[in-house]
Order: C-alpha cells, then structure tokens, then sequence
C-alpha cells in the first residue's frame, strides 16, 4: 500500500497550532517542487521534517520565511491568516529560521549580532553597553557560554550555531525552524543543542526541526512530517514511524541493504605513513596533526573516526599537499616516497582528495558538468595545452554513467544540480584523474538516501579493482559499516585502530573523545 | 490554486505577442531606413510629411511632438516605432523569464548583449543625423573609435572572468604609446625592433601588477591601482612630460620636423578601399586570439575555474598564481597593442593619454554580460560590449549631443544594460 495515504490526522482538541501551512504549491518555472503540502506547528513540541534533497523541505521553510513569497495555499499563524512578504516581515510574526548558511556579520561582535537590525538606540545612537548587558542576560539563560564580546568569525562554528539561534530568541520567536543544525557540530555540542531544544519547548516555542540523520530524529522528534518529490507524504508521531517504515516514507521502497560493502581482499601495502605530522598553521598551538603512523593496502577502506577537531580533514589536506610543505614526517605510495607539494603534484601521482564542503572547495558551481569532470584532469587530456571539447564530452559522459549522475545536460551548470548530484560530479571529477588512492571526506554529508547508497556502491566497486581508500565520515554507523578498518584520531593523534570484527560504537567513541572518556570510563 | 493548468501558459502567449511586436517594429525601422538610404533623407521626409498631413488625427499629433522636439518628421515616426520595438522586447524578455517556452532564451547572456547592440544600433537608425548612419563612413569611424576600448576591455575580460580586474590598462596604454613613439620618431628605431619591444614592456607592466596581486595576496583592485599611477609616472619620465610628436627639439632649442614614421601611417590606414581602419583588423585579430586561448586552451578553463571558485580550482590541482599572473600579462600585452595603435592614430605619443580608460573598458566588460565577480562570461560577450558602446558614442556624436550629455547617457545606459544583464533564478 502507497504510504501516500496513511496521512495521520491529528484531531487536535486543545489550543490552536502556532502555525498552519496549507494547500501550499510553489513552482520555480515549469518546475513544480511543492504541491498541495500540508504543514502544522504545534507549541511545545519538535516536529521533525523529512525528506530527501530535493523534497521540497528548504522551499516550503523559505515559504514560511518570507523568503519565497509567491506560492498558492494558506498560512495561518495562530489563527490569523498571513503571508509574510520578507524574513523579516516572518520574524514580526514570531518565526524564526535558522538556515544551514548562518545568516551572521562575521566582522561584528556576538552582541551587535544578536540585536543586529533591531539596536538598541539611545538619543540616536546605539547603546552597545546596554545590548551586551541583554545579550548576556539572554545568553545565561539560554545556558550557552560564549562571550558577547568576541567577534563572530573568530568563534568555532558551533558557537556561531548558538549565537544565531540566540539571535532568533532575541526577537521572542515563538516558532524556530532549524536547518540541518548540527552538520558542523561534534558530539558535545549536539548535546548542548539538544538540550536548548528540549529547554524552547518547555517555554511552549514549536520547534520544526530538519536532519537526515536517523539517529537525530529518534532522538528528538515529536511528530515527523516526510515529503517527497515536493508532496505531503504524511505525518505521524515519532512513535508511529520506527526507522524502517521512516525510511519507506522517505524513498517510497524499502532499502534492503543500506550498506553494500563486500568483503575486502586487502593487496599489497598502497600508503604508509610514519610520523606524519602536519605544522601549526595561522596562529594554531598545536600541530593539528602529529605523529601519525597508518597503513593502507589496495583494494581496502579505511575509516578515520574522530570528532570536530580531531585533526581528521587537516590529515587530508596535508597529505594532498594543501598545505604546501608544510608537514613533516614519511609517506609512501606504493612503496615510493610521496612528493607533497602542491595538490597538483599529489594528483599527478596518484592520490585524489574529495574535500568535505563540495560547495566551498569541492566545485566550481558556475562551470558545467564537463568542466568540472575533466577540471582535475585536465592536463591529461589537453595535449599542449589545447583542448579537446568532443574527447571531454565522452570521458564527462561515461564517468557520470560510472557514478550513475542524473544531469538534464552535460553542459549545464553545475550550481543547478541536487546536492546528490553535485557530489557525484565531484567524485566523477577524481575517477578520471585515475587514482590509485582515493581520499574521501565526509562523501555522503548533505546528500538524500537514494545517493549515498549509490556513493556506497561505488566506493564497493572501486576497491574492488584495487583502489585503496581513506574514509573520514562523522556518521557513526557509515564508519563502521563501510571501513575494514577503523583508525581514530583525537587531538590529531592516534588513539585506537580497530578491525571490523572489534569495532563497535561505544569503543570507537570513546577512542574519539581521548583521554578525557577513559578517565571517567 | 488547485487547478493548474499545463496545457495553456499565458507567458508564452504574452512572450509570443511581444516578440511579434518587436519584430515588426525592427522590420518597419530597417524598411524605412533602406529607403532612406536609397532615396535620402530630406526626399523621404518630404513624402512622409506630405503622407501625415492627408491624415489628420495623426497629423496634429506628430506636428506637436515635431515643433516640440524640432525633428523631421520621418525621425518622429521612427522615433514611434522604436518605441513600439522596445515595448514588445520588454513584454517578451518579462514573459520570458516565467516560462520556459519560447522566449526563455530572451534570458541567456549572449541574447541580452545581442539585444542591447541591437537597441543602440536601432537608435543610430532613428537618430540618422540625415542619413549620416547610411554612410558606410560613419561606421568605419565607429569601429575605429571602439578598437581601442575594445582592445583592453580583452584583456580586462580575461583578468576580470579570473575574479580580478586590471585598472592599470590605460596608463599602461600611454606609457607604451609614449615609448613608442619616442623610438619610432627619435631614435628612428625600424618596426620590427620597436613593436616587440613595446609590447614587451606592455606585458612586463600587466606581469609586475599580475605578480603583485597573486603572487604577493594583494588585493587585485590594490595592486593594479598602484600600476596605474606607476605607469602613469613612468610614462611622464620617458617622455620627459611633454608630448612626444614629430616636431622633434633640436640641441640648440628649435625645432625641426620629421616625417610620420611608416608604421604610424600603415597601422592609421585603410584597407578594402577605404572601408575598413587596420586599427579594426589588429582589434579583431586580437580578440579572435583572446578567445581562442579563452576558449580552447587549458590556461582559459583554468582562469574560469579560479574565477568561479579559487580553493576548488586549487585543490583540482589548478596552478593559481601563474594562471592568474599570466592573464595580467595578457591584460598588459593587450594594453600595450592598444598603446602602438593610439600613438599610430594620435600621430604622437601623449603620456596624458588613456586616463580613464580602464573604466571604459570595465564598462564594456560589465555591458557584454561578463560578471565583475569572476568566473562566467568570455570574448564573444565582450565584443558585443565593444559595439554597444562604440555605437553609442558615435550615435550620439553623429547628432551633435554636447559631450556633458553624452556622459550622462553614457551612464544611464551602462546601469540600463546591467539591470538587463542581472541573472534570474
């Protein structure tokens, strides 16, 4: 049976929802991503909202936003119809939205971001003492510890996290909508997070909640509401949608196998590493990297655990020759001593880096497929320099059929594609350089379902033809499903290695968190 | 809300009407012209006034608006028609932007640029100054004029697709126009010596700025700055701050004159009897090179890619720093060709010359549709640029406009064409 029609109907007797969306469609030209969606926020309670990308979840929060402002249905905010023409239009009628792209001044302080369009004034000018004296008040409150006084950009970006929804308190939102709240937060503070969530639904705020991490979900959610291909597949309490049917909602067929990973037949020794330990860099006062000693065979995964800071990416970075020579230490590829230069010396001997943030360093969005397919390798390809538009188009073409990309054309930009897709751009750009060491971080962050199984299957099947590949992934059960082995890192040190046959959450996380767990263990 | 309807759009319909519009208007406009051109102008006005006066509603009308603005009355029906022709664009490239159908290419960059030469060209058909827009002159002239510019705004075009921007081109273009001119009349240096060395030093000066901003981290706007009131300097110390002309001093204080040297005279010629400036050809030829290397090259993909986004470029493994130095120099090269055509057209060399030029050549850049924030546009773009504002010029100079207004129309139009340009999502 369709679970299109398994819609659950609240029969809500108490007190009206905060906010009521319904009937809303919204089509971007011919483009229709919204259609008849149905959305209802109750006070004190999580709703979660689910979907795959592309579902439509970012356009129907933009709607309530005031970010998107023609749509067709209703919106009702306790019990007056509106329709906020602005986001700031929404935030007079008590919604905030905190968006995956914070919306905070980096060069000003957390106080005048706090109160930012809305200073308090005295005789014309802006009284500063007085706003850092409430945003401390507010800051107390909330139980978060950041000083009013630092300037945002100076501060990790959790911190910035608390600071904005800081800033949405500040306006006595009574609905917060948060976007994908923790994809840059570590574990601790995703526990702090938590913990201001559960203290806003005691103060009766409605809290719509956004994640693709199951984990989350049933942690936190109190009712969820899925959508698919811009429709209202259903709500439902938490309690009602155990992870199997959940993910039934999401994809609209049951994923047998979510990790495809076969056994590995290890090959000879691909990249060791001894001492590797990459310098402070910009005013740092430790190295982010010290001393690490790894193996990689051919035809193996090997996973790096760890949690923000832990020195995993600048691992990465340093041995792609990101940083310059700035690292000491021995690497060997394939027995021979590894040049770290630049990253187009790493690339011309073979090892490939698909960095954690495709937007910011995976991808040149306003180029197309092609350019950025063949972007990597492209001196391969272009003898003398001069290129070959027709040779690019069929290497571009049968790389998207190996990491199964779906573009309405190789020649659009590649700023329109889902984030899915854009990522299988990315990968498709490092398959053609032809490594024979692949480097992934975070491969399947902010991409739906249905895509990460297939970066899964892929990451199968290249080590099945001899590949060797470096994992860094923040999603515990990915970690432990997809490596052969597991290395985990705390401080930029390494503090445990497990095999798949002793690696499990609880030893892999407390490993993560050093020394500090074992103490307390 | 409901009822959505897919088999009938409006927009489309809107799109369709409005570019039927346009259209018709431009055929009418380009009619009229042809006549013009056949007939003459004042032959044409003749029969066009004798026609509105058999017409008395429209006859009164037009009269009013003819005493009032003082135009024939051929201009005045053009003048309606040109207005009819933009109407209709408007309502197209609007529709066009709602659906998909016909007129979405309406919204692609390079019809935009197509659209906007268009327009212009169109004004110089209404305002024919009497049938001075017919002669094949006047466009000779107005390509001349736009070689130049259009030779900086190349290299500004590959600087700026880089994510930089060049604002030491005019200087650079006086400083090689001065040294130019001092070894082809002074010193009697032979062509083949004087033209390489020239365009050396133009492409040591884009070199020095390119090694400055992306060698150094300085900003592009910084460091470019800083060669063009280097340049500029330096340009007065090689010419001594006078004009470099053919009246050379002698040692005892007069003067003598010396023949314009046979570069300068061939590079101020014409080819096709008469019909085309070699300042053109060069202009062309160098673009057509430009965009090759844009286009075709590995090196042009690359300034795209840094443009587009420099940490990804750097992590494909792109060569930043020399990428970007090189397209400084090609910017400094391309001033200099523009420098040897300046002294060649002026006769001398003048180390005032080219002041504010780097701004034109931004402007022809930004009204092409190449976007200052890097990474999208290209030659082709730049070229249409270059006519835009070409004719333009010569449109308004053709019919007398006083230069004061000129500048102010200029002005207006560049933010016209930069709102017409802005992407839609």
């Amino acid at each position: 049976m369709s679970p299109r029609s398994q819609v659950t109907h609240a029969h809500d007797t108490d007190n009206e929802p905060l906010v009521r969306m319904v009937g809303i469609s919204k089509k971007f030209g011919a483009n229709q991503v919204l259609r008849n969606v149905d959305l209802e926020i109750r006070a004190g309670e999580v709703l979660v909202l689910a979907g795959e990308n592309g579902a439509g979840k970012s356009t129907l929060i933009k709607i309530l936003g005031g970010v998107h402002t023609e749509f067709d249905g209703e919106i009702w905010i306790q019990g007056r119809l509106v329709r906020p023409k602005s986001p700031s239009d929404a935030a007079a009628l008590g919604v905030a939205v905190i968006y995956q792209e914070l919306s905070l001044v980096p060069t000003m302080t957390v106080a005048d971001n706090v109160f930012l369009g809305r200073s308090i004034v005295k005789r014309g000018f802006v009284d500063h003492d007085e706003q850092r004296r409430r945003a401390q008040q507010l800051l107390d409150q909330l139980g978060i510890e950041i000083p009013v006084e630092s300037r945002v950009e100076d501060l990790p970006i959790a911190q910035q996290q608390l600071t904005e929804i800081a800033k949405a308190l500040a306006r006595n939102a009574r609905v917060i909508v948060m976007d994908e709240p923790t994809s840059a937060l570590n574990a601790p503070e995703v526990e702090k997070l938590f913990n201001l969530v559960k203290d806003l639904k005691q103060r009766g705020c409605g809290i719509v909640y956004i994640t693709h991490k199951m984990e989350e979900i049933q942690r936190i959610a109190d009712r969820i509401t899925v959508l698919r291909d811009g429709e209202h597949v259903g709500t439902a309490p938490a309690s009602d949608l155990p992870p199997a049917r959940l993910i039934q909602w999401l994809v609209g067929r049951e994923i047998e196998e979510q990790f495809p990973r076969h056994a590995a037949t290890p090959g000879h020794e691909r990249l060791r590493l001894r001492g590797f330990t990459v310098l402070p860099m910009h005013g740092q006062l430790r190295p982010p990297v010290e001393n690490v000693d790894l193996v990689v065979r051919a035809g193996e995964i090997v996973g790096i655990g760890g949690l923000q800071g832990s020195g995993a990416s600048e691992l990465f970075m340093g041995l792609f020759g990101a940083y310059g020579q700035n690292v000491r230490g021995e690497a060997l590829l394939d027995g021979k001593l590894l040049r770290i230069q630049s990253p187009s010396t790493a690339i011309s001997q073979g090892v490939a880096l698909l960095t954690n943030d495709r937007k910011a360093t995976g991808l040149v969005l306003s180029m197309s497929v092609i350019a950025n397919a063949t972007l990597a390798g492209l001196p391969r390809i272009s003898p003398m320099g001069w290129r070959r538009p027709a040779l690019e188009r069929s290497i571009t073409a049968s790389l998207c059929d190996r990491v199964s990309l779906r573009a309405a054309s190789l020649d659009m930009e590649v700023e329109w594609l889902s984030g899915g897709n854009q990522q299988k751009v990315a990968l498709a750009k490092w398959l053609q350089t032809e490594p024979r060491l692949l480097l992934l971080d975070e491969p399947t962050r902010g991409i739906d379902v249905g895509a990460k199984r297939e970066v899964y299957q892929l990451m199968d099947a290249l080590t099945q033809q001899g590949l060797a590949i470096l994992l860094i992934t923040s999603e515990l059960p990915e970690l432990l499903a997809m490596s052969d082995r597991i290395i985990v890192l705390h401080r930029g040190m390494v503090t445990a290695e497990f095999d798949r046959s002793s690696a499990t959450p609880e030893r892999v996380l407390a490993a993560a968190m050093g020394r500090q767990m074992a103490n307390r263990g | 809300m409901a009822h959505q309807n897919h088999q009938y759009s409006p927009g489309t319909a809107r799109a369709t009407i409005g570019l039927g519009i346009f259209l018709v208007s431009l055929l009418i406009l380009i009619a009229l012209f042809a006549a013009e051109v056949l007939a003459g102008f004042g032959e044409l006005d003749q029969k066009m006034q004798t026609a509105i006066t058999g017409l008395p509603g429209i006859s009164s009308v037009l009269g009013l608006a003819m005493n009032l603005f003082h135009c024939h009355a051929l201009t005045a029906i053009k003048v309606v028609f040109y207005v009819g022709a933009i109407i209709g664009l408007a309502v197209a490239a609007r529709a066009g932007r709602e659906t998909r159908g016909v007129a979405s290419w309406l919204n692609l960059p390079v019809c935009r640029a197509i659209l906007a030469l268009v327009l212009v060209f169109l004004l110089g058909v209404v305002f024919s100054a009497e049938g001075a827009f017919g002669i094949v002159g006047t466009h000779r002239d107005a390509l001349r004029q736009a070689s130049v510019f259009g030779l900086l705004a190349c290299g500004m075009t590959l600087v700026i697709i880089g994510g930089g921007i060049d604002l030491g081109v005019g200087s650079v273009l006086a400083l090689v126009s001065v040294t130019f001119s001092l070894m082809s009349i002074h010193w009697g240096w032979q062509p083949w010596v004087s033209v390489p060395a020239c365009l050396l030093l133009g492409a040591m000066c884009g070199g020095l700025a390119g090694t400055i901003t992306a060698g150094f981290r300085i900003q592009p706007f910084v460091a470019t700055l800083a060669m063009m009131v280097f340049a500029r300097g330096l340009a007065k110390t090689v010419s001594g701050g006078t004009k470099i002309s053919t009246a050379v001093k002698n040692p005892d204080g007069t003067f003598r004159y010396v023949d314009v040297p046979a570069v300068f005279r061939f590079i101020d010629s014409r080819i096709l009897d008469g019909n085309l400036s070699v300042v053109t050809v060069i202009f062309i030829v160098c673009a057509v090179l430009t965009w090759i290397l844009l286009a075709r090259h590995r090196w042009g993909t690359h300034l795209y890619a840094i443009g587009g986004n420099e940490e990804a470029a750097r992590l494909s493994g792109v060569p930043v720093t020399s990428t970007k130095i090189l397209s400084y120099v090609a910017s400094g090269l391309l001033a200099g060709v523009a420098g040897l055509c300046q002294a060649a057209q002026e006769q001398q060399g003048d180390p005032e010359t080219g002041a504010g030029y780097e701004l034109t050549a931004i402007a022809i850049v930004v009204i092409g549709g190449t976007t200052l924030t890097g990474g999208r546009g290209g030659i082709g773009l730049t070229l249409l640029g270059t006519l835009t504002i070409g004719y333009l010029e010569k449109i308004l100079s053709i019919n007398a406009v006083p230069e004061a207004s000129r500048l102010m129309l200029t002005g207006v139009i560049i933010v016209a064409a930069v709102l017409a340009q802005r992407r839609k999502r």
